[in-house]
C-alpha cells in the first residue's frame, strides 16, 4: 500500500512538474506545425492531401513523444541526484523502485495528455481543411488460399508460391480462406477489399482491366456452404467499366494495381460481404473467377485480400497508433534513466537519442545482411546488433493510417509486449544502479 | 532502561574513488547512543562528519565498516523511516510546487491517509507560521521561508525521531529562536531530537547531551551541564548593588575575585524583545 502510495506520489510529481515547467509549449509547437501543415496543403490531389495530413498528425506526435520520453524523466531524476534532493526523497519510506517506477509512469501519464490532446486537434483540422474524416478499417487476412480451375475443380496452391497467375481459359480464379472473423459481425455485414495486377495474355496484349466475379460462401472445404456474388460497395474506388459504366449483373472489373500502392481509401475494389456469408465459426471462402480470355490475372495470398470492417473514428485510432508510440516512448524513457542513474544529463541526451537512431535503422540492418559478400566479424556484428536492438519500424502506425488502415487493440498490445520486454530490463537495470548508489 | 532510538556501534566511513581506492575516511569508528525524549547535539566544525554520521543514519550511505542501528533496525529500514523526520542542511524542496503540494507529497510518500494530511498540513503551515504563502510557489520563497517549509515537511509523519540539520541556518533571530522553541516542544512531547549545528548557542539552549566531532573523531561527549560546569568558580548576582557592598564583596572574597560587572542580557533575547514590542506598536490591519 505505501509502495502504490509512494509511486502515486511520485508520478502525481512528475506530471505537475512537466505541466508547469511549460513541457507542454513542445506540444503547442507540434500542434502549431499540424496548423500550418494543415493551411498549406493545398497543392497536390484530395486524397493525397488527406494522407500527407495524417501522416503529419503522426509525425507531430511521434516527434513530440520521442523527445519528450527522452528528456522529461532522466532530467528529473539527474536533478534529484545532482540537486540532492534525493537526501530529502530517500530519507523517506520511498525505495528506488518506486521512485523509479513513479518517474517512468509520471512521462508516459504526460505523453498519453500530449498524444490524446494533439489526436483530437489533428482529427479536427482533418475536418476542417476536408470536410470529412477518412473512414478507417480493420483488417483480416487470408489463412488459406487454392487455385481453382476453369471446370470449378479447387487445387491448393503449393507451400512455397506466393503468387498465382491466371491465364488460358476464363472461368478459373482463386480462392481464399479466412477463419476467425470477428464473432459481433455488424448488420450491415463486412467489407471484401481486393486488389490484383492484370495484363494481357500475351505480350501482344495490352490490357489493365478483367471482367471477374467475386462471391462468397460460408464456411470452407467440406463444409462449404453456398457461394452467392458479393455486390461492389458504393464507395468502391474500382470495380466498375471504363468511364464509370455499369457491369453486366454481378461482375466487377478488375483493374491493375502496383502492389506497392496499399491505401485502402483509393487503391482497393470493395465489395460488400453480408453477415449470412460468415458460417458461425467465422469462417468464409472468398472466390475470385476471371471471365476474359484476353486478360491475365496476378494474385497472392497476402497481398491481394482482405476481409474489412469499419476501424472506428479518426481519432480513436490515432490515439491507439499514439499508444503504440508510448510503448516506444516508455522503453526509451526506461533506457534514458538507466543511463541517468550513472551519467550525466548530456550523455543521458546522447544515449537515448543513439538508441533511437538504432532502433530506427534496424531494417538496414536487415537489408545489409541479405548481401552475401559481408564479411563474417560485421555480418556476426549486424545478427548481434538485430537480435539486440529494438525495432523500432516493427509496427507501421503513421503508413497504416495514412493507408486507412485502423489500429486494433491488439496492435497495441503487440507493441507493449515488445517494446515492454526492453523497458522492464531497462527499469530493472536502473533500479539494482539506483539501490547501490550512495547519496 | 529503554532500547536506544540512536545506536552506532564502531561506525565508520571512507570514501572511495572510481577503483574503489580509498580517498578519505569521514568517519572514523564511532560509538553513540541516544536516548528517547532526548535532544542529542552533534557539533563540530565544517568537514567533521556530521552529515556523513545522518547520512549513515537515514541509510543514504553503506557503512564501511561498524553498525548503526535506528530503533533498532538497519537506517535503511523502511519501517524505521516511517518514525523519523529530517531536515537536511540545504533546503531540497521541489521549487514547482507550493506549501500545501509539498506537505501532502511527502504526506503521501508516508502513505498517510488524505484526511490526515489535510489536518497536518494545515497544522504545520500554522506552526511554522506560512499561512500567508501557503498557495504560493516554492520558487518565490526567500530562503527562510523555504526553511521554515522544510521543517514542517520534516513533522508531516509526527515522527518520534528527528533529525535536523542545521536547521536555523538562514532564519531570523526571532525565527532561529522559534525554531529552538519547537524543539523544546518536541521535548515536551516525548520526540527524540538529533541536531546537527555547529551554531553552539543553539545547541546549548535545547540539548541535553552533545556529541563533539573533529575530522571524523569523537572528541567528547555528555550531559551539557556536566560538560559547561565549572566546578572551580561560583556567580553571584546582586539586586541594586551600590559601591560600598561592591567594594565589601571584594574585600571578603580577596585575590580569589575573577570579575565583578553588571550582567548582561543575551543579545538574542534583546532583539526579540525589541521586534516584539515593535511587532505590538504596529496597528492591526
Amino acid at each position: 500500500m505505501r509502495w502504490l502510495s509512494c509511486l502515486r506520489a511520485v508520478a502525481s510529481v512528475t506530471v505537475k512538474e512537466a505541466a508547469r515547467q511549460r513541457l507542454w509549449l513542445l506540444f503547442a509547437a507540434a500542434a502549431l506545425v499540424l496548423m500550418v501543415v494543415g493551411f498549406r496543403l493545398g497543392a497536390v490531389d484530395p486524397a493525397a492531401r488527406l494522407k500527407l495530413a495524417v501522416v503529419t498528425i503522426t509525425a507531430a506526435i511521434g516527434f513530440v513523444v520521442v523527445l519528450l520520453a527522452i528528456l522529461v524523466g532522466s532530467g528529473q531524476l539527474r536533478r534529484d541526484l545532482d540537486g540532492r534532493h534525493s537526501f530529502l526523497l530517500f530519507s523517506k519510506p520511498l525505495g528506488a523502485l518506486p521512485y523509479l517506477l513513479g518517474r517512468w509512469t509520471g512521462v508516459l501519464a504526460v505523453l498519453l495528455g500530449g498524444i490524446v490532446g494533439l489526436s483530437a486537434l489533428g482529427t479536427a483540422l482533418v475536418w476542417w481543411r476536408f470536410d470529412q474524416l477518412p473512414q478507417m478499417l480493420e483488417v483480416a487476412l487470408p489463412d488459406d488460399w487454392q487455385e481453382v480451375s476453369a471446370l470449378g475443380e479447387a487445387v491448393p496452391v503449393g507451400e512455397g508460391r506466393k503468387r498465382v497467375t491466371l491465364a488460358g481459359a476464363p472461368g478459373n480464379g482463386v480462392r481464399w480462406v479466412l477463419s476467425n472473423l470477428p464473432a459481433d459481425i455488424p448488420p450491415e455485414g463486412l467489407e471484401v477489399l481486393l486488389q490484383v495486377q492484370v495484363r494481357g495474355a500475351d505480350a501482344g496484349i495490352n490490357l489493365e482491366e478483367c471482367a471477374a466475379t467475386v462471391s462468397a460462401a460460408p464456411g470452407a472445404g467440406a463444409r462449404m456452404g453456398e457461394k452467392r456474388l458479393l455486390p461492389l460497395n458504393a464507395a468502391s474506388p474500382y470495380g466498375r467499366g471504363t468511364g464509370g459504366t455499369a457491369m453486366a449483373e454481378g461482375q466487377v472489373m478488375l483493374r491493375h494495381k502496383d502492389p506497392g500502392r496499399g491505401d485502402y481509401a483509393q487503391d482497393w475494389m470493395r465489395l460488400r460481404l453480408g453477415a449470412d456469408r460468415i458460417s458461425p465459426d467465422g469462417t468464409t471462402t472468398i472466390e475470385l473467377v476471371r471471365l476474359d480470355a484476353q486478360a491475365a490475372v496476378v494474385a497472392s495470398k497476402d497481398r491481394s485480400l482482405r476481409v474489412a470492417r469499419d476501424g472506428g473514428m479518426l481519432f480513436t485510432n490515432l490515439v491507439r497508433g499514439g499508444c503504440v508510440l508510448l510503448a516506444i516512448a516508455g522503453m526509451l524513457t526506461a533506457f534514458t534513466l538507466l543511463l541517468a542513474t550513472a551519467a550525466k544529463l548530456g550523455v543521458v541526451l546522447l544515449g537515448g537519442l543513439t538508441l533511437f537512431f538504432a532502433g530506427s535503422a534496424v531494417w538496414t540492418v536487415r537489408d545489409t545482411l541479405q548481401y552475401e559478400k559481408v564479411s563474417v566479424p560485421v555480418r556476426r556484428l549486424l545478427e548481434g546488433a538485430q537480435v539486440a536492438l529494438p525495432d523500432f519500424d516493427r509496427f507501421t502506425v503513421a503508413a497504416n493510417l495514412a493507408a486507412s488502415q485502423a489500429v486494433p487493440w491488439s496492435t497495441v498490445w503487440s507493441a507493449w509486449a515488445y517494446y515492454g520486454l526492453y523497458t522492464a530490463v531497462f527499469l530493472a537495470l536502473a533500479w539494482a544502479a539506483l539501490r547501490r548508489k550512495e547519496l | 532502561m529503554p532500547d536506544p532510538v540512536i545506536q552506532t556501534k564502531g561506525l565508520t566511513k571512507t570514501y572511495t574513488d572510481f577503483w574503489g581506492r580509498a580517498r578519505v575516511t569521514a568517519l572514523h569508528p564511532l560509538a553513540l547512543e541516544v536516548q528517547p525524549g532526548e535532544v542529542f547535539g552533534l557539533l563540530g566544525p565544517n568537514g567533521s562528519g556530521k552529515t556523513t554520521t545522518i547520512k549513515l543514519l537515514l541509510g543514504l550511505l553503506r557503512p564501511t565498516a561498524g553498525d548503526a542501528f535506528v530503533f533498532g533496525r538497519d537506517p535503511g529500514d523502511r519501517e524505521a523511516k516511517t518514525r523519523i523526520g529530517y531536515l537536511p542542511e540545504e533546503t531540497y524542496l521541489y521549487k514547482f510546487l507550493d506549501a500545501e503540494e509539498t506537505l501532502a507529497f511527502f504526506g503521501r510518500l508516508f502513505a498517510l491517509p488524505a484526511a490526515t494530511i489535510r489536518t497536518r498540513t494545515d497544522e504545520l503551515i500554522r506552526l511554522v507560521g506560512l499561512q500567508h504563502a501557503r498557495k504560493r510557489r516554492l520558487g518565490e520563497y526567500s530562503k527562510g521561508m523555504a526553511r521554515r517549509l522544510g521543517l514542517a515537511q520534516a513533522l508531516i509523519n509526527d515522527p518520534a525521531l528527528v533529525i535536523l540539520d542545521e536547521p536555523t541556518s538562514g532564519l531570523d533571530p526571532i525565527g532561529s529562536a522559534e525554531v529552538k522553541d519547537l524543539i523544546l516542544r518536541l521535548k515536551r512531547a516525548g520526540k527524540t531530537v538529533l541536531l546537527c549545528s555547529h551554531l553552539l548557542a543553539d545547541v546549548e539552549d535545547v540539548c541535553d547531551r552533545i556529541a563533539i566531532l573533529h575530522q571524523g573523531v569523537l572528541r567528547e561527549s555528555g550531559r551539557v551541564d556536566d560538560l559547561l560546569r565549572a566546578d572551580d568558580r561560583v556567580a553571584v548576582e546582586l539586586r541594586a548593588p551600590d559601591e560600598a557592598l561592591i567594594a565589601r564583596v571584594k574585600e571578603a572574597a580577596g585575590d580569589r575575585v575573577l570579575s565583578v560587572a553588571p550582567p548582561r542580557e543575551r543579545l538574542e533575547a534583546h532583539f526579540r524583545r525589541i521586534i516584539q514590542a515593535a511587532a505590538a506598536e504596529q496597528p492591526k490591519p
